[in-house]
């Protein structure tokens, strides 16, 4: 139970007569990365707002740090950091001022935790610049420093890397994964940008319409993402026909008009090569390739046909 | 409860539009100073106390600085920043009713004593006449202050941006003025902190001071009704 950060209970937020979360029930882990992953309006930003007081849930509830809600988990909210949709800045103050009230709100005393903070995302030498004379990469490292300066122990991001450069998206890689290696931060984050998720969480919880649809590790994920070869042919009905008659044990998928996805290992493909040419079908093209997490989450929400 | 109210006060000390306002009204006073001297408008200083303590001319002013500093968390979201922290919103609530009230005490009785600076110029600077119960008269006119100070949190609160509880607060106060003189006894108007105690007289300052708590305790349930169980966008 020590190892548990945050452990939700059917948690339903419902607008009118939809709902936003329904029935998410999830548990996470001690020193883990999380990446949160869903579409536009699936749930997660309202979610990270119940668990950091932003919101309240319709019905259910959840334990956050040992803490449960309603009542145990105001004083546990000290112990997280938070960052949802954009930095909350206070435009006319410098990055050090808003820093230091945030310092100030959670109330650590170490008065010099801001400098640290400041330093450990790369702002030191603009920390008598005001935030509203910043650039949005700048802002959202700003973020990440407010959101750390009460020493978490686990730190909500809501889609962090939006309007990063590729320089800061690695810069905000390698101090997330510092921050859980050597501080056993746990991290729970989302982005649209699952390339950059599937560096850095060590586990994935996809959202759909409001419904947990899936949770599982990096390492599952891989052997899921397994390979796949990559059939281009002039003919596709007849590739099909051959596919389903000479190997019916394994999956296919077509997804244009001249590419079939066979789920397989790569020694198949010079058995798929054979029967293809012996039928008289065209190969344009015929390659080991290997599914994305954006592939993979489309095809589990059906997004792809 | 101790840190936001750190916070709120180290925003208040650095609020601009404070010290634009203080900048209008030493302006003014200046000018009228210069305006009206030697025209024995007053016999003495306790005479333009009497004016300027009443004196609701530039109340609009508490409307405008509460709206701007309370809704201007609003708008650039940092009370999230506060929310997320695991302040209760009763406390969020606390923390920046009392720097308002300070504020606008303050703003009031620094537009009395630069009335009465400006006025002494003509009138003289003798504390003559001055007594305790003007002490309870001052301290039941900033009890109205501290209530109408309230009203406009809960105006802001309800808005929930800056804009909007400028607009309305301006709005809401103007209407709600002019329908208390205009459609209500007038011992309920006076009695209101829409219109600060008119004497020092022990029946006007229990009956003012009467309504000026009854008026706080009812805004502030009233905006913690409104925010306490508000999601945040």
């Amino acid at each position: 139970m020590e190892n548990i950060v945050l452990e939700t209970n059917c948690l339903c937020k419902r607008y009118n007569n939809s709902y936003a979360l329904d029935n998410v029930s999830i548990k996470l882990v001690k020193n883990h990365i999380y990446g949160f992953i869903g579409e536009n309006g699936a749930g997660k930003s309202t979610f990270m707002k119940i668990i950091s007081g932003l919101a309240f849930p319709t019905s259910g509830d959840f334990t956050l740090l040992g803490g449960k809600y309603p009542n145990g988990v105001q004083e546990k909210r000290r112990k997280i950091g938070t960052m949802i949709e954009q930095p909350a800045l206070y435009p006319n103050y410098t990055i050090k001022q808003n820093v230091e009230l945030q310092r100030i709100a959670v109330g650590n005393p170490d008065a010099s935790a801001s400098d640290k903070v400041i330093e450990m995302v790369g702002l030191s030498s603009d920390k008598h610049k005001k935030a509203k004379d910043l650039s949005m990469g700048m802002k959202q490292r700003l973020g990440i420093a407010i959101a750390m300066v009460g020493d978490p122990k686990f730190l909500i991001l809501d889609e962090p890397i939006n309007g990063l450069d590729p320089k800061n998206i690695v810069s905000l890689r390698k101090l997330l994964k510092k921050l859980n290696e050597e501080y056993d931060v746990t991290i729970f984050i989302s982005s649209h940008i699952l390339s950059e998720l599937y560096l850095l969480a060590t586990d994935y919880i996809f959202i759909h319409k409001g419904r947990i649809i899936e949770t599982t590790t990096h390492k599952m994920l891989e052997e899921k993402c397994s390979r796949y070869v990559s059939v281009k042919t002039d003919n596709i009905p007849e590739t099909v026909t051959v596919i389903e008659r000479e190997f019916p044990d394994v999956q296919y998928k077509v997804v244009e008009d001249d590419c079939i996805k066979v789920f397989a290992k790569s020694g198949i493909m010079t058995g798929i090569s054979r029967k293809l040419m012996e039928k008289g079908i065209v190969i344009s093209e015929l390659s080991v390739k290997e599914q994305t997490l954006e592939e993979y989450f489309m095809s589990i929400t059906g997004g792809e046909k | 409860m101790t840190n936001l109210m750190r916070i709120e006060f180290y925003k208040l000390r650095r609020f601009k539009v404070f010290y634009a306002v203080i900048g209008f009204l030493i302006a003014i006073f200046a000018y009228s100073a210069v305006k009206n001297a030697e025209k024995h408008l007053f016999t003495d200083l306790y005479q333009v106390f009497k004016v300027s303590l009443p004196d609701t001319s530039f109340s609009f002013l508490f409307a405008v600085l509460t709206s701007l500093f309370v809704g201007n968390d609003f708008s650039t979201k940092t009370v999230n920043r506060e929310l997320v922290t695991g302040s209760s919103r009763w406390n969020v609530i606390i923390s920046r009713i009392i720097p308002v009230w300070i504020m606008n005490i303050a703003y009031h009785t620094l537009n009395i004593v630069l009335y009465m600076a400006a006025m002494g110029i003509d009138a003289g600077y003798s504390f003559d006449g001055f007594g305790t119960s003007d002490i309870a008269w001052f301290g039941t006119v900033m009890l109205q202050i501290m209530a109408l100070s309230t009203v406009i949190t809960l105006i802001t609160f309800i808005c929930g941006n800056i804009y909007g509880g400028l607009t309305a607060s301006v709005i809401t106060l103007f209407a709600l003025c002019n329908i208390m003189r205009n459609f209500t006894a007038s011992t309920v108007y006076t009695s209101s902190c829409f219109c600060f105690a008119p004497d020092s007289s022990t029946a006007t300052l229990i009956r003012c001071s009467v309504f000026a708590v009854f008026t706080i305790i009812a805004a502030l349930a009233a905006t913690y009704f409104v925010f306490r169980k508000r999601d945040i966008s």
